[in-house]
């Protein structure tokens, strides 16, 4: 099953305060994309787990900043492990 | 994924002003890049426009791709545990490569990143800048360590 990432960004390309970011209309999920709310992101390759901080109008567009939780993978791992979710 | 026209770039953050030495100069002693992957000329052209869309050089739209540099104080491993940690894969070149590939290196934001600066905004140079990382492509021993 394809990977369907809420929002794209490089997660190596963050921000002088080590925040990911994106642009709002990339994301497919832009009803996903609210402050406090977790969203995946990152690549299909690599999908993370992040947290919306804020969304910002810019000069180049709608601009999403996010905090990193953690490899997407990883945290499926961690909440099947402890039975929060179904495998 | 296209923006047409790109944003004005006197509107943008100039990226002179998140340099981390004198002028982005990148510091002798760095002598690799380091990327995570996809490395793919679409994967570099998607991060570049949006680079493009934020950043200013010299008041112009920055193109560019987010690498971290090697450095005696910052080892590929710490980067593939710090930065990169999330990525499976990864690829190195060097400074000087990229430098004879046309390529700008600029130290910006904070230790060690640095922005690959893109001549211009389009596959063609993604492509290219992508084939300078994919011969040195490896598996990230970090990420599959904490799994």
């Amino acid at each position: 099953m394809a990977v369907e990432l809420d929002i794209p960004c490089d997660v190596q390309g963050r921000d002088r305060e080590g925040r990911l970011w994106a642009f709002l209309d990339e994301a497919a999920h832009p009803e996903a994309i609210i402050p406090g709310r977790h969203v995946v992101t990152g690549d299909e390759a690599d999908p993370v787990v992040a947290r919306v901080l804020d969304i910002v109008e810019g000069p180049g567009g709608t601009r999403v900043t996010m905090e990193l939780i953690g490899d997407a993978v990883e945290l499926w791992q961690a909440l099947t492990r402890a039975r929060v979710v179904a495998v | 994924m296209t923006v047409d026209p790109l944003p004005d770039p006197a509107s943008l953050v100039p990226i002179e002003d998140q340099f981390w030495t004198d002028y982005g100069l990148v510091p002798s002693e760095a002598t690799v890049a380091v990327r995570g992957a996809p490395i793919t000329g679409p994967k570099f052209l998607a991060h570049a426009l949006r680079q493009a869309r934020v950043y200013s050089l010299r008041g112009t739209n920055m193109a560019s791709i987010s690498t971290d540099l090697i450095l005696p104080f910052w080892p590929l491993e710490r980067v593939l545990e710090g930065q990169l940690a999330t990525y499976s894969r990864y690829a190195t070149c060097s400074v000087a490569s990229l430098v004879a590939g046309g390529f700008e290196v600029l130290a910006t934001g904070a230790p060690p990143h640095a922005d690959v600066i893109l001549p211009v905004l389009g596959i063609v140079e993604a492509e290219r800048l992508a084939t300078l990382f994919a011969p040195n492509e490896d598996a990230n021993p970090y990420k599959d360590r904490r799994r």
